[in-house]
């Protein structure tokens, strides 16, 4: 028996690729198809050469058993996307409107305001993207009041997010007639958010991390916490995920980034597959 | 519009941040209250309770004993969560009593949490030497997520020396993730410690593979 790992400069082993996959699956939630292998291969091994490793056995020993945090924050980085822009990843969002806020209705009146939480919200694309796509596709807005409260550890985003200033990148995936109905120009390729959607929306800082924090965030119907915890050692997304779970009323949604999954932190939730995503439920009833 | 500003007050200015602080004057969010609400009835503050314990190492045996018998599953997990915040060589003893229990959600529990805890190391040598091969398997399921560089030999120990087919497999599997191309020889031979056993060849065989070896 001999070793047979080899490869070409800049790509992976057919065996290392295998090995590598596997435990990224398990780390992150995050599962490369096949047609992604120059994908991964790539950013591996630029991963690799920054690291000084030798090669991928030496690299992977250091991220895998030695838990390095800084190798193992480098990689995630690479590995997933960056940005922050207005209607991102639309179809959690059609999907709230097409099926989960059916579902928080059967749970409580509605004559209660829906209370949805987004964080981190960074720069405020992602609660004000809710507060638009809601006011634009939800047959139930005239009549069932929504408050929408957003959070970031970062005191410059949220502070920016108040102002609401944004430029043309953030605002790609608007059409014009939705920019001109949200924002106003203010010169520069820059447009500020309606003054309404400015006055709608909560912005707060905090950590989710920290259960002082978070205590006083409670009863929320739905949470959108996306690509978050990806980043996260493990014992950071267990308290992250302890304290999403406190801050969601029995029965209220949380939903993650497209590529993450909650059931490699923790089984507290029910995951509950919907046409358009999957999304993971505080349970109704908890045992004793 | 029904977008509506929060009715309630802001949370920097909650009841519950209120009455939070105003349990921490009156002393029962200390430890010797909350380890009484770690008692109560009402699931909700039992979780909230364990949480606020987290990092607390004069609650870890508290914790770990309720842990044997907490009904809840959240509350189990943030037990969990709360240990692992907590870490040490004493926090991973006290889990690792449980990998005997006879419920299997309190022994996942424990595999789960033993993995996060680096102090787990230390106990490792005398898991992979317990009588009991339901605690050695459970020990190779921890090393499976433990970070530490000596976990490949500890296995590399298991599929020589191990006397059962069952944890030598699972120390198998495990080393398809953390096992170097050097060990290859040392998992070709440990079919022929158990000739009767058809899944080890198998697993033996995919392992090699994927260590990036050839079975010759």
């Amino acid at each position: 028996m001999s070793p047979t790992s080899t490869a070409a400069k800049g790509t992976l082993s057919n065996a290392d690729f295998d090995r590598f996959r596997d435990w990224f699956y398990r780390r992150s939630g995050i599962q490369f198809a096949p047609n992604k292998r120059y994908f991964v291969d790539k950013r591996v091994t630029a991963c690799i050469d920054d690291s000084g490793a030798a090669n991928f056995a030496e690299w992977f020993a250091r991220v895998r058993l030695n838990g390095d945090q800084q190798l193992d924050r480098q990689l995630m980085n690479r590995m997933t996307v960056h940005e922050t822009y207005f209607l991102r990843e639309d179809y959690q969002l059609e999907c709230l409107t097409a099926s989960a806020l059916t579902d928080i209705l059967r749970t409580q009146p509605s004559t209660k305001p829906v209370r949805i939480l987004s964080l981190p919200c960074s720069t405020g694309d992602e609660p004000y993207s809710i507060a638009i796509w809601l006011t634009e596709h939800w047959n139930r807005i005239e009549d069932i009041d929504v408050e929408i409260a957003a959070m970031d550890i970062d005191t410059e985003s949220v502070a920016a997010a108040r102002v609401g200033v944004y430029g043309l990148r953030a605002l790609q995936r608007l059409s014009l007639t939705q920019r001109a109905r949200w924002f106003t120009p203010i010169g520069n390729s820059e447009f500020q958010i309606s003054e309404d959607l400015r006055g709608a929306v909560s912005f707060s800082v905090g950590n989710v991390c920290e259960g002082a924090d978070m205590r006083s965030y409670r009863d929320y119907d739905v949470i959108f916490c996306r690509n978050l915890l990806i980043y996260f050692d493990e014992v950071s997304a267990h308290r992250a995920a302890e304290n999403l779970f406190g801050m969601l009323r029995p029965g209220g949604l949380l939903f993650l980034g497209h590529s993450e999954s909650m059931s490699r932190v923790t089984s507290i939730f029910e995951p509950v597959r919907y046409a358009d995503a999957t999304v993971y439920r505080r349970p109704l009833e908890e045992d004793a | 519009m029904a977008i509506v500003k929060r009715t309630t007050p802001t949370p920097d200015a909650t009841t519950d941040a209120a009455q939070i602080a105003q349990d921490r004057r009156s002393g029962t969010r200390d430890i010797d209250g909350l380890l009484l609400q770690l008692q109560k009835p009402d699931s909700d503050a039992r979780r909230w309770a364990a949480l606020d314990l987290g990092g607390e190492p004069a609650a870890v045996s508290a914790l770990a004993a309720r842990l044997a018998f907490e009904p809840s599953r959240p509350v189990r997990d943030a037990i969990v969560t709360a240990l692992v915040e907590t870490g040490g060589e004493p926090v991973a003893r006290a889990l690792a009593a449980h990998l005997h229990s006879e419920d299997a959600a309190v022994r996942n529990a424990a595999v789960g949490a033993l993995a996060l805890i680096p102090a787990t190391a230390e106990l490792v040598p005398s898991l992979l030497d317990d009588d009991d091969p339901d605690v050695r398997v459970l020990c190779v399921m921890v090393l499976a997520s433990l970070h530490d560089p000596r976990v490949p030999g500890w296995l590399l120990g298991v599929i020589e020396h191990d006397e059962d087919a069952n944890v030598c497999g699972c120390a198998v599997d495990v080393l398809s993730e953390v096992g170097e191309a050097d060990m290859c020889d040392a998992l070709a031979a440990l079919p022929g410690r158990f000739p009767d056993d058809p899944f080890l060849p198998v697993a033996v065989r995919a392992t090699v593979v994927r260590l990036g070896g050839v079975i010759s």
